[in-house]
């Protein structure tokens, strides 16, 4: 391709995440020229969805190239961006499962094999999983969409949901240590009603709390003062303990013991909300990964005119005389833009905050009985991060039949390795025996751990016109990437509509159309009688 | 404009759909006046079916033309009898758009059973499926519940199965008073005491209490609970109390609501009921208990307080009975 | 009117200025819009055609103009049921770019994609390949060929009325299986 970007252009943004992709979209929604780049050859930076062997390709090799000096001309200078930083890093992989044998006849490559219940079961091989390359659909940065959150608005105000499908989350568990297996949270009246779990006073005291904290800012007088401290003072001084204080701090709240009250409060209602929406749990799944939406709205981006460059690689961003950046090097050309948006893994005065470890396995038997998209909030044990389990079958597009994605998320202590040791030898087993199957224990085929930095930017570190945008965070869900993403475009544009309604394709009157000559002519003959007149 | 899109403005919007209104209003009145015409001169035939079709799938409320289209079945009925099944699937076919566009026709629901009777053979799974959907639509329709009424006669259906599809609708939303409603017309007829038919077995009464407390402690406002719980327990009447396995089933609620109370003292649905259980299991020892909930009740809803009053009084009344009889 | 049988998502690829928009826009709107302007805001155009007494609604998304630079995203490629990939008669270097679509559609297509080869702007004179390489080209990867002309329409209903036709058998046969 020889064709140059277009230059100069109101909005360019460098990397495709996320975060960074919805205000591309915002911005072409409302007419302004946007220029969107990745130095990848693959959408999504920290975000992306890979199969198998484009796992590979990505991981562990880094896409950076060479610094280069540009030669800055008097009264301005560049910020040089350093594509040599990982942002993704500590990578492990690991297989648990034999190499095919070379010698081996096409025959041996699916051993089928019967076992005493006489259940034909599959034996994976690793020639075998990785054939399916394309059948795998791994996650970097796997979320749920809260039913009634601001992703889900957002996608359906701008009509962005039609470009991807979505399936609810069957169900979600948390841990109950004292009986020491996975306890289903209820989180429907119906589940309240039906649970065998807990008591006629504990399903009273549950629907109460959440009562309670639906109408917070309705009825706040019934909140004590003394009450709001942080979560788990709350709950003390309502009496809620054993398996309903679980159900609500880890999987309602989302949150520790020490979580602010008003935080944990926030999410309660955002729960309750959202349940029923469209199913029994308040999450949503992004068929085929997350990775999808942040196609989705640069496919948006596209629609309205929107130009889209992969292996673009950005060398510098210019800086001119009022401090104000003019736009960046990109290969080998200027482009200029009236504001600049970076991803923060790539803003060379970003520092990183914090990180996120993360693991991913392929399985080959769900942990629950239930068989689509499930989450385990494993609540913070002995001050220790919680750990969050999303577990994915065959029905999400994320695997092939048979086997099963597990990822796991916690905030990031020492590495993923580490991080994350305890709770899968807790819930997996690596080796096959006979003692697995007593167990009943998933075995591991694959696992891949890693971590993911977080980074921080300071304002009014940056020129006025330049803005980083934030990568994922150990949050389950969207909704703070949103909303950042609000605030972004909001700051560059603050009277424009933010994703806007869009119109019902029915009544758009395209150019050229029949309807369109009609309007045009009925103008011109108005036009004409004005002249008469 | 470069870069927006042209939309149609409301004021466009409007004026095609007033179009398309006025369209419809004349082949509305062409249609009928045909209808009518034909009626009057015998012509019960394919087209007046097929005009009859039309308007009713548009508005399935106007008697008259399914009425017109009974005649025409029945006349197919004689003069063409072995096409009678044809005619019929068009019925069910009809009826089945028309409760879509109107799930709360009474023609609608009407006119299909009564083509059920116009038949030996009937589908019966099909009739089922269809309830189900209008229920899972809106689990509340009346006229559903109704029509399932009479395809369970018709089809010779067993309650037991019935029971299980009461459970569960209950299972999937306990709020519904219909779904209650039809479990308790159900439950007697399959497990009766033994002592008295009016009444539920022992070990059914229990399941039942256990059921109806969870759908009551999850959500103590939820009235259609409440109304079971009332029907399970004061059902029966005097001398089966003297029954002691009902008083001990009594006296068990009895302490299961007030636990309740004591965590939701303002709700009045809680303290009406332990008002009631006082009353049943022992009005006039519990004299004194009960009137001081009735004016508990008159604070927390002071609009029945008409209501709580008279009850007061009527409890108060029958303990003077009571008095007498005993010392008679 | 929701009163269609069948609705299929067909999805056009190829390099930019080999007239996909163009073809689409003869086939639905039935006019050859002049000037090579990007239609701001539209992300697909709908048109329902009928065969054998069956009312099929077509879907046809467009690129949005992200094939100028090779930057289309998986996603558009994902359950599409057929697969459009069209190339300039008159313009060499489109037809030697089709391997790299092949490509694409090899890793994010669904294995069971229709896929239809095109042949555009038969109208031209100064053709640069003949139908033959086109069809050579179509049978060693398996795909239907057609050429077109978005211009003077030729075989532009054709195209679509194919495609539908192919798609509905297609669909009769998983019922069946």
């Amino acid at each position: 391709m020889t064709d140059d970007i277009p230059s100069p252009c109101d909005l360019l943004v460098i990397g495709t995440g996320l975060t960074e992709s919805i205000v591309a979209s915002a911005a072409s929604r409302i007419g302004k020229q946007v220029v969107h780049v990745d130095h990848r050859d693959f959408y999504g930076s920290n975000w992306a969805t890979f199969s198998f062997n484009n796992l590979h390709n990505v991981l562990g090799v880094n896409k950076g190239l060479t610094e280069c000096i540009e030669e800055t001309k008097k009264e301005t200078y560049s910020i040089h961006i350093g594509l040599n930083s990982n942002t993704v890093l500590n990578v492990v992989e690991k297989w648990f499962i034999s190499d095919e044998d070379v010698e081996a006849t096409i025959d041996n490559q699916l051993r089928i094999e019967e076992t005493n219940n006489g259940i034909l079961k599959q034996t994976w091989t690793k020639s075998e999983v990785l054939k399916h390359s394309r059948k795998f659909n791994f996650d970097l940065s796997p979320k749920l969409l809260y039913s009634k959150g601001e992703m889900v608005e957002v996608l359906i105000s701008s009509g962005i949901c039609r470009y991807a499908e979505f399936k609810n989350v069957s169900s979600i568990y948390t841990y109950d240590n004292v009986e020491s297996g996975l306890l289903p949270v209820p989180c429907s009246r119906a589940d309240i009603f039906n649970s065998k779990d807990i008591t006629m006073i504990e399903k009273r005291l549950l629907m109460k709390i959440l009562s309670m904290c639906v109408e917070y800012e309705t009825k706040p007088e019934k909140f004590q003062e003394d009450e709001m401290g942080n979560f788990g003072n709350f709950l003390d001084a309502h009496k809620i303990q054993g398996k309903v204080r679980k159900y609500l701090i880890d999987s309602v709240a989302m949150a520790k013991e020490s979580t602010n009250f008003q935080d944990a409060v926030k999410n309660i209602q955002k729960f309750v909300r959202s349940i029923g929406r469209y199913g029994n749990t308040p999450f949503l799944w992004t068929l085929y990964g997350s990775g999808e939406l942040p196609q989705c709205f640069c496919r948006c981006s596209a629609v309205f005119g929107g130009v889209y460059c992969l292996k673009r690689s950005t060398r510098s961003i210019i800086i001119g005389s009022d401090g104000q950046a003019t736009g960046i090097m990109c290969d080998n050309q200027n482009l200029k833009a009236k504001f600049i948006l970076i991803e923060d893994s790539l803003n060379p005065l970003a520092t990183i905050k914090s990180g996120i470890s993360r693991a991913i396995l392929v399985t080959n038997k769900a942990l629950t009985s239930n068989d689509q998209a499930v989450l385990i909030n494993l609540p913070s044990l002995n001050g220790k991060e919680p750990v969050r389990i999303l577990e994915l079958s065959a029905s999400t597009m994320a695997c092939p039949q048979g086997l099963y994605v597990v990822h796991l998320i916690t905030r990031q202590v020492t590495t993923a390795i580490e991080d994350l040791r305890e709770v899968i030898d807790t819930f997996f087993s690596a080796v096959e025996s006979n003692e697995n199957e007593a167990l009943h224990k998933p075995q591991i085929i694959w696992s891949l751990h890693f971590n993911i930095n977080e980074y921080e930017s300071y304002a009014d570190m940056l020129p006025l016109n330049l803005y980083s945008s934030p990568g994922p965070n150990s949050s389950m869900d969207f909704d703070n990437h949103v909303i950042q993403a609000r605030n972004i475009f909001k700051s560059m544009f603050p009277d424009e509509d933010f994703l806007p309604r869009v119109p019902d394709p029915e009544d758009v009157i395209l150019e050229g159309s029949a309807e369109e000559v009609v309007l045009q002519e009925s103008l011109e003959n108005q036009e004409v009688h004005n002249v008469h007149e | 404009m470069h870069g927006r899109l042209k939309v149609r403005t409301t004021a466009e919007q409007q004026e095609i759909k007033a179009k398309e209104r006025a369209k419809k209003l004349v082949m509305y009145k062409t249609a009928m006046n045909l209808i009518f015409s034909k009626r009057k001169s015998g012509e019960l035939d394919d087209e007046i079916l097929k005009m009859t079709g039309q308007v009713l799938t548009e508005n399935p409320d106007i008697s008259t033309l399914w009425n017109i289209r009974k005649e025409t079945i029945l006349k197919t009925k004689e003069t063409m009898p072995d096409r009678v099944d044809d005619y019929v699937s068009n019925e069910l076919a009809l009826t089945e758009q028309c409760i879509r566009v109107n799930p709360k026709s009474y023609n609608s629901w009407f006119h299909r059973s009564w083509i059920l009777d116009q038949v030996s053979i009937v589908d019966f799974k099909n009739e089922f499926l269809l309830c189900d959907k209008c229920l899972e639509l809106d689990e509340r329709n009346f006229h559903c519940w109704d029509y399932r009424r009479i395809i369970v006669q018709k089809s010779k259906t067993s309650l037991e199965n019935e029971l299980e599809f009461s459970t569960n609708k209950i299972k999937k939303n306990f709020s519904n008073y219909s779904s209650w409603h039809y479990r308790s017309e159900l439950l007697p007829r399959i497990y009766p005491s033994s002592s008295d038919q009016s009444i539920l077995d022992d070990q059914k009464l229990a399941e039942e209490c256990n059921l109806i407390q969870n759908a009551i402690f999850t959500d103590p406002n939820d009235q259609s609970a409440w109304f079971y719980q009332r029907w399970l327990l004061f059902n029966s009447d005097e001398k089966s109390l003297k029954n002691s396995s009902l008083l001990s089933t009594l006296n068990n609620e009895l302490e299961s609501c007030q636990q309740l109370h004591d965590l939701e003292p303002d709700n009045k649905w809680v303290k009406l009921q332990v008002c009631e259980l006082l009353r049943r299991i022992n009005g006039l020892g519990n004299e004194t208990e009960i009137l001081q909930l009735i004016q508990q009740l008159i604070k927390v809803d002071p609009l029945r307080q008409g209501y709580y009053t008279y009850l007061g009084s009527k409890i108060v009344e029958e303990n003077q009975k009571k008095k007498i009889s005993e010392s008679s | 009117m929701e009163d269609y049988k069948y609705l299929f998502k067909v999805v056009l690829i190829g390099n930019a200025g080999v007239g996909k928009t163009c073809l689409v826009r003869r086939f639905t709107q039935g006019i050859f819009p002049p000037g090579q302007g990007a239609t701001i805001g539209v992300d697909f155009m709908i048109k329902t055609v009928e065969i054998d007494g069956l009312k099929i609604k077509l879907q046809i998304w467009d690129t949005a103009g992200q094939e100028r630079f090779r930057s289309i995203t998986q996603s558009y490629y994902r359950s599409a049921h057929a697969l459009i990939l069209v190339y300039d008669v008159s313009a060499q270097p489109t037809f030697d770019c089709l391997p790299v679509w092949l490509r694409e559609v090899e890793e994010y297509a669904s294995p069971k994609v229709l896929r239809v080869l095109v042949g555009n702007k038969v109208d031209r004179d100064d053709r640069e390949i003949p139908p033959a390489v086109g069809e050579a080209f179509s049978r060693m990867n398996n795909m239907y060929f057609i050429e077109t002309s978005a211009k003077d329409c030729s075989n532009v209903d054709k195209l679509f009325q194919e495609i539908a036709r192919e798609l509905i058998q297609v669909e009769h046969f998983l019922l069946f299986q």
